[in-house]
């Protein structure tokens, strides 16, 4: 898209039909979060859907990249590329640690039950 | 004849581009791995958690966020409709759409601190848990973006606009970067609503 020509009206129409699916979108996500879906992978899958498409439009629209050049889309994939990958190689990692995490709680954000102290064990050791 | 650094108005031939959308672009792909990060850290650490609460279990105010929604689509439209101005050569609504961004970012950030002061008057700090740190950052280095673009926008809302006067296309080439920037940055809280406020929780 480049500073040269002067006809914006159907730019305008453009634009002002991506802010209306915008706004449309933001209200279909708060209602979706009010819906109580029973899986939890469902739920995160439309909720990141819908967020995706919003995403979308914004780039392609207002960001011009519908139009754009190809060196452009090359940058974005390989932005892409190393996004994926860091994902990939933490959630390897972090399935390792799942047996510790299982055994020790780490990073629970609730308070955890303390286990009950063993008193009677150390007033018998003292003696 | 051009002075400097050439290419700031024609594409170069090689790239088909003019210098600053390569560099702004660029730019912007570093940006997605700095939230990239940020947000797989969100991820690493909700998976990693026996128990993960809910934005509203933290006190976390939705209707307050949905309005910023608002908000920064509002600003993303005002933005590149200032760009559209200046193709039709309108130096006047240009600077109309440009402070009513700039107006929205304002507003974006009032309501943050208004979240934000809420909190701490309720003792509620980054230390709290895992989930308010990962929260305070992400929403925290998403309001420092907005502040830096507010004064970038800022700038070409003001002095910045002398250079419509002896370079008109190297401006408006200015604020499509400009706008860029500030789209990437409605682009993020796109995400970050719905990660934050709108997740299920996890409890054991």
């Amino acid at each position: 898209m480049s500073a040269e020509h002067g006809d914006t009206s159907k730019l305008v129409k453009k634009y002002m039909m991506v802010f209306a699916a915008l706004i449309g979108g933001t209200i279909l996500t708060v209602a979706v979060a009010w819906v109580h879906i029973e899986s939890f992978a469902i739920a995160v899958l439309i909720g990141l859907f819908i967020a995706t498409v919003k995403g979308a439009l914004v780039a392609l629209y207002f960001m011009h990249l519908s139009a754009e050049r190809r060196l452009i889309y090359n940058v974005l994939i390989l932005a892409s590329i190393f996004i994926v990958v860091m994902v990939g190689l933490i959630m390897w990692t972090e399935g390792d640690q799942q047996v510790v995490k299982e055994r020790n709680g780490a990073f629970s954000v609730l308070p955890e039950k303390k286990p009950a102290a063993h008193g009677a064990e150390h007033s018998e050791k003292k003696h | 004849m051009s002075h400097g650094i050439p290419y700031n108005n024609e594409p170069r031939p090689d790239t088909g581009l003019y210098n600053a959308k390569l560099g702004i672009w660029l730019f912007l792909a570093s940006e997605v791995m700095l939230f990239g990060a940020l947000f797989t850290s969100y991820v690493a650490l909700r998976v990693g958690a026996n128990s993960w609460p809910t934005g509203e279990e933290k006190g976390l105010n939705m209707w307050l966020a949905m309005t910023n929604t608002f908000v920064l689509i509002a600003s993303s439209v005002t933005m590149v409709m200032s760009w559209a101005a200046l193709i039709e050569k309108n130096l006047s609504k240009y600077r109309l759409y440009m402070g009513i961004t700039i107006l929205c970012g304002f507003i974006f950030m009032i309501i943050k601190a208004f979240e934000y002061g809420a909190k701490f008057s309720h003792g509620t700090f980054p230390r709290e848990d895992t989930f308010m740190a990962i929260y305070f950052t992400l929403t925290g280095l998403h309001g420092l973006h907005v502040l830096g673009g507010m004064a970038v926008n800022a700038y070409l809302w003001g002095p910045g606009a002398k250079m419509w006067h002896t370079d008109p296309v190297r401006f408006t080439n200015r604020i499509e970067c400009a706008g860029l920037y500030w789209h990437f940055v409605d682009l993020v809280w796109i995400f970050l609503f719905p990660t934050l406020y709108l997740m299920p929780g996890k409890h054991p």
